[in-house]
């Protein structure tokens, strides 16, 4: 096998090969760096409805306990409140053409109070990966108890 | 080496050779879509619309976010989001939904504690003989379901009227 042999050409390609590899990922982390210095923390609670469970899944859920939130595993805050009630249904009234709010006498819904410290801007309250917003469907777990059926009916600074 | 002291690739390929060979491919490329390729060219134009979006069976407490979203951006409630304009007005009314009763008669019936909104947003988009697009092309049609979001809210809701 020959000696590898360079010239002054296939040196000045390298060097300038080496320059823009160097200098993209320097732009690259001053990029990121200037967004992660524009975050504005806050924080927030928000309030977790979870329908239809049974007194124990319910009681489960513990003031103060640790809980990771949202689908990316990622996002944590912590247990403020719980209130547990019975589950109110809606149900239909066909002799009477009404709607009707019906509870339930043996399920029960919880609604937890989630404290967490996220990013605020303009257009949303984000924590490292979730996006937090009333309406929107959100699991959470933390040790011992899960939820994947509750949706956010409360938003506050 | 890669390249030699005469300026060839691997010793075999003159990079001028190459240089020529692709400017007359680009020249040709370019002639060929100058003067035998047919264009639909659309006129667009740079326009503030309007459209509504019907919001069924929400909490109170999603239309008093809605409330606080108010002259705040909504986006595309979606993999890939983008702005869908700024929510301009919000009328409530109590949430209403057909029912079919026992005798098979079908009637309208209050939902308690829900409501219905309808959902004003302003977009600077474009409007072209094709339609109405917002800024970054997503097509706004009545009939169309649009998932979105603003900073305090997320719906779900039809849009039923677009209009300049």
């Amino acid at each position: 096998m020959g000696k590898l042999k360079l010239n002054i050409i296939d040196l000045s390609i390298i060097a300038i090969l080496v320059i823009a590899i160097v200098g993209g990922g320097f732009y690259y982390v001053s990029k990121n760096k200037a967004k992660i210095v524009d975050k504005n923390q806050t924080k927030i609670e928000f309030d977790i409805e979870v329908p239809n469970l049974s007194l124990d899944n319910a009681n489960s859920f513990l003031v103060g306990e640790n809980v990771i939130y949202g689908m990316t595993n990622i996002d944590s805050g912590k247990v403020k409140d719980v209130k547990v009630e019975p589950y109110k249904k809606m149900t239909r009234d066909a002799i009477n053409g009404k709607y009707l709010w019906k509870t339930s006498q043996n399920r029960y819904q919880a609604t937890v109070t989630i404290e967490a410290t996220v990013n605020e801007t303009a257009d949303n309250f984000r924590g490292d990966k979730e996006e937090v917003r009333i309406g929107m469907q959100m699991q959470f777990h933390g040790k011992g108890f899960a939820s994947s059926e509750g949706f956010i009916v409360g938003l506050r600074k | 080496m890669i390249m030699d002291s005469n300026g060839k690739l691997f010793g075999k390929i003159s990079i001028v050779d190459i240089a020529v060979i692709l400017v007359i491919i680009i020249a040709i490329a370019g002639i060929y879509f100058k003067f035998f390729v047919k264009t639909n060219k659309t006129v667009v134009s740079n326009s503030d619309f309007y459209y509504c979006v019907e919001v069924k069976n929400i909490r109170p407490a999603t239309a008093e976010a809605l409330e606080k979203s108010r002259g705040l951006t909504l986006f595309l409630n979606e993999k890939i989001s983008g702005e869908m304009g700024t929510l301009a007005d919000l009328k409530f009314t109590p949430a209403v939904d057909n029912l079919e009763m026992e005798n098979g008669e079908i009637v309208e019936a209050a939902i308690p504690e829900k409501f219905d909104a309808i959902v004003t947003i302003k977009v600077s988009g474009k409007i072209n003989n094709k339609g109405y697009f917002t800024g970054q092309l997503k097509e706004i049609n009545a009939g169309a379901t649009y998932n979105l979001k603003s900073k305090w809210a997320t719906i779900v809701g039809t849009a039923t009227k677009v209009w300049q």
